[in-house]
């Protein structure tokens, strides 16, 4: 589909910078966070297989 | 956002999909583990969500085929309860995002998304000398305003290319 103009208001070029900035940042913060989660769960998973050794094997 | 139904999301996707907090994870496979993630944008002219996929072990998936079909069973459940418009930006992660936007993209084709949703993608200046970004909008062809957010769309990442970094 051909788009036309838009009759949304403008934004300045600063504006729609810094809003993808901000996008970008978030997507960087939720990264970090996915990876935090999987180390963390990686860790519990070493220490209730080691745990899991120590009482039972 | 109105909350989406998990168990309408698993009546179709691959992979079993569940929720924490707002966030919609799945495993594949492989062991990788992944999730959904929809954040409000901050552009008071129109409603959209900033949807973003992350890959939480980092490591390189395989091609798989049921990645996206669960991506997409998660946005038909968002656009079935949200008819708002979807924004996506490629990860910039292993400087992999030309070949995210090229699958994400040809998934979207072909999975016949586009009998009801506009997709299109644009290629942005990065903030490094040189790089290069992927933005995507999607939204639905009953949205009221399709003509004119996509036109917006056009403008706003036309201009941004026009701007020294």
């Amino acid at each position: 589909m051909e788009a036309n103009k838009t009759t949304f208001p403008k934004r300045t070029p600063e504006e729609i910078r810094a809003w993808f900035r901000r996008a970008k940042a978030r997507q960087q913060q939720l990264e970090e966070e996915g990876r935090k989660m999987y180390e963390e769960e990686n860790r519990l998973k070493t220490e209730s297989k080691q745990y899991y050794e120590l009482e039972f094997a | 956002m109105k909350r989406l139904d998990v168990n309408l999301i698993n009546l179709f996707s691959s992979y079993h999909v569940w929720e924490e907090s707002n966030r919609f994870f799945f495993e594949t496979d492989f062991g990788l583990k992944y999730f959904v993630d929809f954040t409000l944008d901050d552009n008071p002219q129109r409603v959209a969500y900033w949807f973003n996929l992350v890959n939480m072990s980092g490591e390189a998936s395989p091609n798989d085929l049921k990645i996206w079909q669960t991506v997409f069973c998660v946005i038909e459940e968002f656009f079935h309860k949200n008819p708002d418009i979807l924004l996506y930006l490629c990860s910039t992660k292993g400087g992999q995002q030309a070949q995210r936007a090229r699958l994400f993209s040809y998934w979207f084709n072909k999975a016949g998304q586009q009998e009801r949703y506009y997709f299109k993608t644009a290629e942005i200046k990065g903030e490094e000398p040189g790089s290069k970004e992927y933005i995507a909008i999607i939204i639905p062809r009953s949205h009221p305003q399709a003509e004119d957010v996509l036109a917006y769309f056009d403008e706003e990442t036309a201009l941004f290319n026009m701007m020294k970094p």
